[in-house]
């Protein structure tokens, strides 16, 4: 009877039976977002956000009514991730069916009036948009576009940017990322053999630094210069 | 029969398959919405735009909270709140005055490198939290901003001082290439004419260019891209 009551709901339900189909729900949504990948934790499109407001609300309204359907609640939030997924999925394979277009708000430094009427973004909120991107000056500007997610994206004139390396002719220089080789004491052997480097290179580096045992660093980060981050 | 009408309309019971199915249902929901949906909800410009947002993933899944809720109220509500969101934008891009009422205007926080005390209580926001928005904004040093401003979508802009901005290619009298959005040539393996068209190039230059770069099929060419400077960059499909 209370197991009945637990799965499928009931009139009453003692708290701590609650508390534990709150955190069965608690864990399916964490199981779900993880289903659904990181663009749905980023909104990226108009679908992801309808689903993060959605998806939320009712595990919640399950967690708080006793009278609704445990089993019903799982079964629904796992689909709802696996409509959310299929729709990303619909966005890969056929792009036009999707998503919405980026709409192009100025180009070659000019307004374009009639996008932004359509788009309903007033000036005001255009000023305010491109003052969070650090570009107070329209005229400094060469393209804006107003993305599916709703982010307005500056493109400034090359003339207003930082100068660069190439325009101040300095020598090239390697980038890449940095590898990690020690993460909280532990020594990240795959990362150590694909840069062909091995432990007694790790333990020279370290000793060099007054360090006697990788276990006492808490991370160890090469960068592509050659330096060697170390913090205990 | 029933079990139709008791997955599009109002029930007291509705087993987990029904609720399955209702699901399915809200995801055609959800698809026709997300190409409807107006870019600024998304971009949350305003207080309107964060209620429409959420409010609206509320109601397309109401249907799932609980049996009583019937597919027919779901989609009234939903239209209701797209006109509502649609009449208000539409008010305040044809009059300012409307826009100012509902959307508010953005509140100066710091001018000529003061903090404004008097703003910041306006804006409802303590010293911590404008330090904090600043770190956020790469300008952790007051020293260093000449204004911030309080934006209607809830994030503070920074304006830094002239000082302590990078340098420009003007300033230094160096020459700027030009500059500006790429062109997209090449999608998942096919060509964008009318790109291509626009810079006022065909296929055949598109095809000779890949040639340049050892690629024989544009289908095995997942993007390709030109910058008004004229770079061209290719990735093809087989790279990891």
């Amino acid at each position: 009877m209370m197991l009945e009551a637990f799965f499928n709901g009931g009139p009453t339900l003692p708290f701590w039976a609650l508390a534990i189909r709150a955190i069965i729900l608690y864990i399916a949504l964490i199981i779900a977002t993880r289903l659904m990948q990181h663009r749905q934790v980023g909104i990226l499109t108009g679908h992801n956000y309808l689903v993060a407001a959605g998806i939320v609300s009712l595990a919640a309204i399950r967690m708080v009514n006793p009278e609704s359907s445990l089993v019903s609640g799982l079964v629904i939030v796992f689909a709802y991730a696996g409509v959310n997924v299929l729709l990303s999925y619909l966005d890969i394979k056929f792009p036009k069916l999707v998503d919405r277009k980026p709409v192009i708000l100025m180009k070659d430094g000019r307004l374009n009036k009639k996008d932004m009427m359509d788009a309903h973004v007033t000036l005001d909120n255009l000023m305010g948009q491109i003052r969070l991107k650090g570009a107070h000056n329209l005229s400094e500007i060469d393209s804006l576009v107003l993305e599916p997610t709703g982010k307005i994206s500056v493109v400034k004139k090359p003339s207003f940017l930082p100068v660069n390396r190439h325009q101040m002719n300095l020598p090239p220089k390697f980038v890449d990322l940095p590898t990690v080789l020690v993460y909280d004491g532990e020594v990240q052997r795959d990362n150590l053999n694909r840069l062909k480097l091995d432990l007694k290179w790790l333990k020279d580096k370290l000793q060099q630094q007054g360090i006697a045992d990788s276990s006492q660093v808490f991370f160890a980060v090469l960068e592509p210069s050659g330096s060697l981050f170390i913090s205990t | 029969m029933d079990f139709i009408s008791s997955i599009l309309g109002t029930t007291t019971e509705l087993s987990p398959l029904g609720f399955a199915i209702r699901t399915i249902l809200v995801g055609f929901l959800l698809w026709a919405e997300g190409r409807v949906l107006p870019h600024r909800s998304g971009g949350q410009f305003a207080g309107y735009d964060f209620a429409f947002f959420w409010m609206m993933g509320g109601v397309t899944a109401s249907p799932l909270f609980d049996p009583k809720l019937n597919f027919l109220n779901t989609i009234t509500i939903i239209v209701v709140i797209y006109l509502m969101h649609y009449l208000i934008s539409y008010l305040a891009v044809k009059n300012r005055s409307f826009a100012k009422l509902v959307i508010g205007q953005p509140i100066v926080l710091v001018s000529g490198g003061k903090v404004v005390r008097k703003n910041m209580a306006r804006a409802l926001l303590p010293l911590e939290l404008l330090l904090s928005e600043l770190r956020v904004s790469d300008a952790p040093n007051l020293n260093e901003v000449e204004a911030a401003v309080m934006e209607t979508s809830g994030h503070i802009s920074v304006l830094k001082k002239a000082d302590v901005q990078p340098a420009t290619p003007t300033e230094l009298n160096l020459p700027s290439p030009p500059g500006g959005l790429p062109t997209l040539l090449i999608n998942d393996g096919v060509m964008v004419k009318e790109n291509l068209c626009e810079i006022g190039h065909d296929e055949s230059w598109l095809k000779n260019e890949l040639g340049k770069n050892g690629v024989t099929q544009p289908e095995d060419v997942y993007v390709a891209l030109i910058d008004p400077a004229g770079t061209f960059h290719y990735s093809v499909k087989t790279e990891s």
